[in-house]
């Protein structure tokens, strides 16, 4: 049975597969290989993924949902409608999705895949990431970071030897890997980047800066103004090279813009430096100059933008390489390691060595100044090769406890306080003189990104085993069989006429934001669709689908998206 | 472990023959099925590496010494790789950036990356010449002035804002910094970055150690200079103590979901996580309950018994009445007694599912901010908890008189707690005095 490769992104999705002679990247119903990662409910509370969801953002924005990647791992819950919905629930909807897709594709069922995550996301991120696959009934076969994807589709497509610096600058994060290949080993020296730092933060920043400049604040537009207004401001975007003018509403104002390049360098320079700052970090945690490195390898849609390649071209003194689709390559590389662990024929045999990018550890009594907070005790330093496993001896700080609890955290903050918490671990301990009684904690890290910590009671022998629980988003085993239990009462649109529901909603949008004739032609032609739909014959459906399909197209000479 | 034996190899400055080896082995000892032998093995070739380029480096110096494959030569080698090899913490920008002179450059057109272990030839085009050659534009010596000028001008903004007085500077009067259109050159926005750090060092003690900077500018101004991140470089030059005293606001800040929850997009709402678990620190000393309070606990508790009890004993009584055919009429004993036999069943049954529950407390007990602990200051489970109840009616039950006067002197270690091995925590007066303490 085949193991598909998953590109779980902010903004888009994709899967593949591998046959043998290559990677297979697999379209979905609507013959796309991208799949917008936007989940809607409509009114009769049917469950839409994708491009058909995405259409439905501005108009029914209460119901429709993006971006929501950047809340794995955390306990925040979305309302669409009156359902209410995690993070990891919404993923897994896109995964169940992409899985059905590759089903189709491929006639027969799917279960396993390797998923592709930033390398920067937490512990508690990659837990959220391989429960949304288990509610949608995919086993993970290996939790892939995104650049290292990218890497190994780049090395494999260009057979060339050296040492890499991958940027994966996608819609809601930023990955820095440091990649060498050779003799078929793929090794990455560091990993660094930023969990809040993708192409929508830079639509943000545009949006903000003409906020401020109108003096409005976010809260005082209406949910659906600010939608618009992100969509044109995400089209001007796309289209920088020329200077454009945007008349934009806000609220109850009519108002111009000028787009130009500078304007936009102005307003995104702090993101820029931004940029910077995990590139810096992974060539000094590598310990090499920007001069040995061979290439510089773009990956994620967010790397188009000219100001990007200009920043990161003068940091290196040279033009990066960008010759794959940025947009797919991540979804490739993810497809190529779910071949080699599949042992696929055509694959050479590649090795694959990749390190923990942040440090691990956990806190200490801070004697010094104990009101700062306690300290973070690094037990796998950041960057380490994986799998790994530490083991730190910690003895009590008082006279007569009884109890010692191991706290979990990740990141690289002295204060223990400011790191990212993971989860905890409580022991009992004999009572005795302070610091006569001691532990050994084993940190454990797998290639998965997945962390086990252990205790062991040394005078005791006792050992206290666990796979981190109650971490932040995470779902005990009761939680995912009641979660399970609901999203499979969920009901979805049918695959069949996928096609023509997109194409409405389309038309729905554009009759919403225009006026007057245009809108009355709109809606004339939404309803003689509407009516061949209803008459259920094949060919005029497809007939007119087409024409519907041109119509809309002409009418909308520039696609927002 | 010699990582030469380990690798199959003779000792060589041959990197790339290290890595052939490696690349061999590590075929029939992948990380996802042999994980121990795989980090022996990287270990291994990590040392072998770095002894590799000692050897290479050694060998170019002219230091022909004899290579002996003796035992003691490669652990004399091996020692001396060992101090070398760990990346050293010398700071990229040691060189002082402060200008005293406005008109020498600031900014030293030095590669950012100085720690390398093999002392790189100084790069002699500076970044700006690098973005020149790749845009093609005015002479070197031009773009040189030009970084400076730009870097005093932004400098002398930055010391009107920090050494204004009366009206504190918003975060908002720092924007100009990034409008520059020089922060994107590495070397430039890395120079500017280190000298405002000089400069807010220098206000520092001109304050008493206050920190020059509130959280939110400081928040700004760190994610554009990732002070933070460099804090180690940082610290080597300005001391660790300063470093703590002008960031301290940033310490003290948390990260807010608020970053987080912008990026969404659509939704109707989100709801945040319920914070509750952890919220409470444990006291670190706790004090027993005192008579005085533990008398009007159950004083509180007999009358919620009561409150709860009147109305269906009067309802019951009636309907008792009319069975017996003597009319509404009911006598003040027959009430009474009802009272009686139910008040008291039903305090201990609300004591032993309230105490063991998740509040640990009586309402009365719960009102006086007090809660019924094991020896271990945790919450009791229901089966010692019916001990604990029994004990209290056992012991109450046999002697009351003698029990209340041996109690007052037990300092609110009572005599059915100590029988049923529990305590009685007043958690309100350990709270305030832990705040009162700090």
């Amino acid at each position: 049975m085949a193991i598909i490769g998953i590109d779980l992104g902010t903004t888009n999705s994709a899967c593949g597969v591998w046959t043998g002679q290559g990677v297979e990247l697999i379209s979905n119903r609507l013959g796309d290989v991208l799949t917008p990662s936007v989940v809607g409910v409509d009114a009769s509370g049917e469950i839409m993924v994708g491009r058909t969801a995405r259409q439905r953002l501005i108009h029914h924005s209460d119901r429709t949902v993006a971006a929501f990647k950047r809340l794995m791992g955390t306990d925040h819950k979305i309302t669409l409608g009156d359902q209410r919905f995690s993070a990891t629930e919404l993923s897994s909807l896109v995964l169940r999705s992409l899985k059905e897709d590759a089903e189709t594709y491929l006639g027969e069922p799917v279960t396993e895949a390797v998923i592709s995550v930033p390398a920067y996301f937490n512990d508690n991120q990659r837990h959220a990431t391989k429960q949304a696959a288990e509610l949608a009934g995919l086993t993970v076969r290996r939790l892939i970071n995104e650049p290292t994807a990218a890497a190994m589709a780049y090395g494999l497509h260009e057979k060339q030897e050296g040492l890499f610096l991958i940027l994966d600058l996608g819609g809601g994060t930023f990955d820095v890997s440091l990649l060498e290949f050779f003799d078929g080993v793929m090794e990455v020296h560091a990993s660094a980047g930023d969990n809040f730092l993708g192409g929508e933060d830079f639509v943000d920043a545009m949006i903000d800066d003409v906020l401020a400049e109108h003096e409005l604040s976010r809260d005082a537009l209406p949910a659906s103004v600010m939608q618009n207004l992100y969509l044109q401001m995400e089209g001007a975007k796309r289209r920088l090279g020329n200077a454009q003018t945007l008349s934009l509403k806000l609220g109850d104002r009519e108002v111009t813009h000028e787009v130009t390049p500078e304007w936009f360098a102005r307003v995104v320079t702090p993101l820029l430096l931004r940029v910077k700052h995990p590139i810096e970090r992974a060539l000094r945690d590598a310990n090499l100059h920007p001069d040995k490195v061979d290439d510089v390898v773009l990956v994620g849609g967010s790397t188009r933008l000219a100001l990007f390649r200009s920043t990161v071209g003068k940091m290196f003194g040279r033009l990066p390489s960008c010759h794959l689709d940025p947009d797919t390559v991540v979804a490739v590389g993810a497809t190529i390691q779910a071949g080699l662990l599949a042992r696929g024929e055509g694959l050479d045999d590649v090795v694959l060595t990749d390190v923990c990018p942040y440090t691990l550890g956990t806190g200490v009594i801070n004697e010094d100044n104990p009101r700062l907070g306690d300290y973070f005790l690094p037990i796998i330093e950041r960057n380490s090769v994986v799998p790994i496993s530490v083991e730190r001896h910690l003895s009590t700080a008082s006279n007569n406890q009884t109890k010692m609890k191991i706290r979990i955290y990740q990141g690289e903050n002295r204060l223990v306080e400011k790191n990212v918490y993971l989860g905890e671990l409580s022991v009992t301990v004999p009572k005795g003189p302070r610091g006569q009684e001691s532990v050994i904690v084993r940190y454990s890290y797998d290639m998965n990104g997945l962390l086990e910590v252990d205790v062991k009671v040394e005078s005791t022998g006792k050992t206290y085993y666990q796979l981190i629980e109650h971490t932040p988003g995470a779902l005990s085993e009761d939680d995912k069989a009641r979660s399970l239990q609901r999203l499979a009462a969920l009901k979805f649109h049918p695959r069949d006429g996928e096609e023509n529901r997109a194409l409405l909603a389309r038309g729905e949008r554009l009759y919403e934001s225009s006026l007057g004739d245009r809108r009355e032609f709109i809606a004339d032609l939404m309803g003689r669709f509407e009516q061949v739909l209803d008459r259920q014959n094949p060919l005029d459906i497809a007939r007119v689908q087409k024409e519907f399909k041109e119509a809309l197209d002409s009418l909308e000479s520039e696609d927002w998206f | 472990m010699d990582p030469w034996r380990v690798l199959g190899l003779e000792a060589t400055e041959d990197t790339r023959a290290v890595k052939r080896a490696y690349a061999r082995l590590l075929k029939s000892t992948r990380p996802d099925e042999h994980p121990q032998q795989f980090q022996a093995l990287h270990a291994a070739y990590k040392r072998a590496l770095a002894l590799a380029e000692q050897r290479a480096r050694t060998a170019v110096a002219g230091d022909t010494e004899p290579e002996t494959e003796t035992g003691e030569q490669t652990k004399k080698e091996s020692t001396a790789a060992e101090t070398q090899a760990p990346p050293l913490k010398t700071p990229e920008w040691s060189a002082p950036v402060v200008p005293d002179d406005p008109l020498v450059a600031p900014v030293e057109p030095e590669p950012a990356f100085q720690d390398q272990p093999p002392p790189p030839a100084r790069d002699p085009e500076p970044a700006w010449a690098v973005a020149r050659e790749l845009e093609d534009q005015e002479p070197e010596e031009d773009e040189w002035l030009a970084a400076s000028r730009e870097h005093e001008r932004l400098l002398i903004q930055c010391q009107a804002l920090l050494e204004r007085e009366g009206q504190p500077v918003a975060e908002q009067e720092w924007r100009f910094l990034a409008n520059s259109s020089w922060m994107l050159d590495s070397t430039f926005h890395h120079g500017l970055g280190d000298a405002l750090m000089a400069r807010l060092v220098e206000r520092l003690r001109q304050q008493d150690n206050k920190p020059p900077l509130d959280a939110v500018t400081l928040g700004y101004l760190n994610s554009l200079f990732d002070w933070e991140g460099r804090r180690g470089l940082l610290a080597a030059r300005f001391g660790d103590t300063t470093m703590d005293q002008v960031l301290a606001p940033l310490d003290a800040n948390s990260s807010g979901d608020q970053a987080l929850l912008q990026g969404l997009r659509g939704g109707k709402e989100t709801v945040p996580p319920s914070r509750q678990t952890t919220a409470e620190p444990e006291p670190e000393t706790l004090y027993f309950t005192g008579m005085t309070l533990r008398m009007a606990a159950i004083v509180i508790d007999l009358l919620v018994v009561a409150a709860l009890l009147v109305m269906p004993i009067w309802v019951v009584s009636i309907m008792v009445a009319d069975f017996n055919g003597t009319g509404g009429d009911i006598s003040i004993e027959a009430f009474m007694g009802f009272f009686l036999v139910l008040a008291v069943p039903a305090y201990l049954l609300m004591a032993l599912v309230m105490e063991a529950g998740p509040k640990q407390a009586t309402p009365g007990k719960r009102m006086l901010g007090l809660r019924v602990t094991n020896l271990e200051f945790q919450r009791l489970s229901f089966l010692h908890n019916l001990w604990r109840v029994m004990a209290f009616v056992v012991v109450n039950a046999l002697t009351s008189k003698v029990v209340i006067l041996v109690n007052l002197f037990l300092k609110g270690n009572l005599l059915h707690d100590r029988v049923s091995r529990s305590h009685v925590i007043n958690w309100a007066r350990s709270q305030r005095e832990e705040n009162d303490g700090q």
